[in-house]
């Protein structure tokens, strides 16, 4: 615990993800390479869906991400509200933009995946809508932050907008359950149905964007700390 | 390759891996340009 909040401090955080950039950066390259390779080449054609069911190598990930940095970013937001650490504003802050990027492109290529089997690019899904839903809550929380002329207000009102819009996430998650939509169920469970040399490459991506997504953060979080020295 | 869903496949493939590429290029260089301005 004595180490957390030490590494709260402004200049231990930015030293702690100089060091983490690098290693999760060639994580992140050689694990999605080995994920695409396996993805495209070497996981077998679907027997109902084809060669169309590549898609989910990016899709998956893309949409597991930007759940997952939704909840960091509540998390984090949880941190400012209460605390008031810096350092929580500046991570919540610099991976909105990152979440809002994956969840464009869970839309995206959700899209290009549902012309050739739905034949159709969008539908009002109940799991579609309430991804949308997601990226106007990321959009929202970028607007508030750059609205709002006094800095700590801005961050503060962008941080409640956080945590109240956690609430779509469960919403996302269950909705293929709650509501009877063309969307498949889950496609990661405790026990996936997914073939092994389907699912290998997958967990592979899943894995390896999420090295370079630390890297990124890292780099921006980084980044955001130097702006706000020179601001202050 | 990829049959007739290829367009769709390669497509989906480049906007995602693209977009990564690009962060990281943007990432990247906005730290560079923060590092060496001067400091007021």
């Amino acid at each position: 615990m004595r180490y957390l909040i030490r590494l709260g401090t402004v200049q231990r955080f930015y030293h702690f993800c100089g060091t983490l950039v690098p290693g999760c950066l060639l994580l992140g390259v050689s694990i999605i390479a080995y994920g695409v390779i396996g993805g495209l080449f070497l996981a077998p054609p679907d027997y109902q869906q084809g060669e169309a069911f590549r898609i989910i190598y990016v899709h998956v990930p893309c949409a597991l991400l930007s759940l997952l940095l939704y909840l960091a970013l509540a998390f984090f937001s949880v941190i400012f509200l209460i605390w008031r650490i810096k350092v929580a504003d500046m991570m919540a802050y610099c991976i909105a933009p990152l979440g809002a990027f994956f969840t464009v492109c869970a839309l995206l290529t959700g899209a290009i995946w549902g012309k050739p089997m739905w034949g159709t690019w969008w539908i009002w899904d109940a799991r579609l809508t309430s991804e949308l839903i997601l990226l106007f809550l990321y959009m929202g929380y970028m607007g508030l932050y750059h609205a709002l002329p006094s800095p700590k207000s801005a961050a503060r009102a962008s941080a409640i907008l956080a945590v109240v819009g956690v609430v779509d996430i469960p919403i996302i998650h269950y909705s293929v359950y709650w509501w009877n939509t063309l969307h498949q169920g889950a496609t990661l469970s405790l026990k996936p149905t997914i073939e092994s040399s389907m699912l290998k490459p997958l967990l592979a991506m899943i894995l390896g964007f999420c090295f370079y997504t630390a890297a990124l953060l890292c780099i921006r979080v980084r980044t955001e700390i130097v702006k706000r020295s020179r601001t202050r | 390759m990829m049959g007739k869903y290829g367009w769709f496949i390669w497509s989906a493939y480049g906007l995602v891996l693209g977009g990564l590429v690009g962060l990281l290029w943007y990432s990247i260089r906005e730290a560079i340009q923060v590092k060496t301005k001067q400091a007021p």
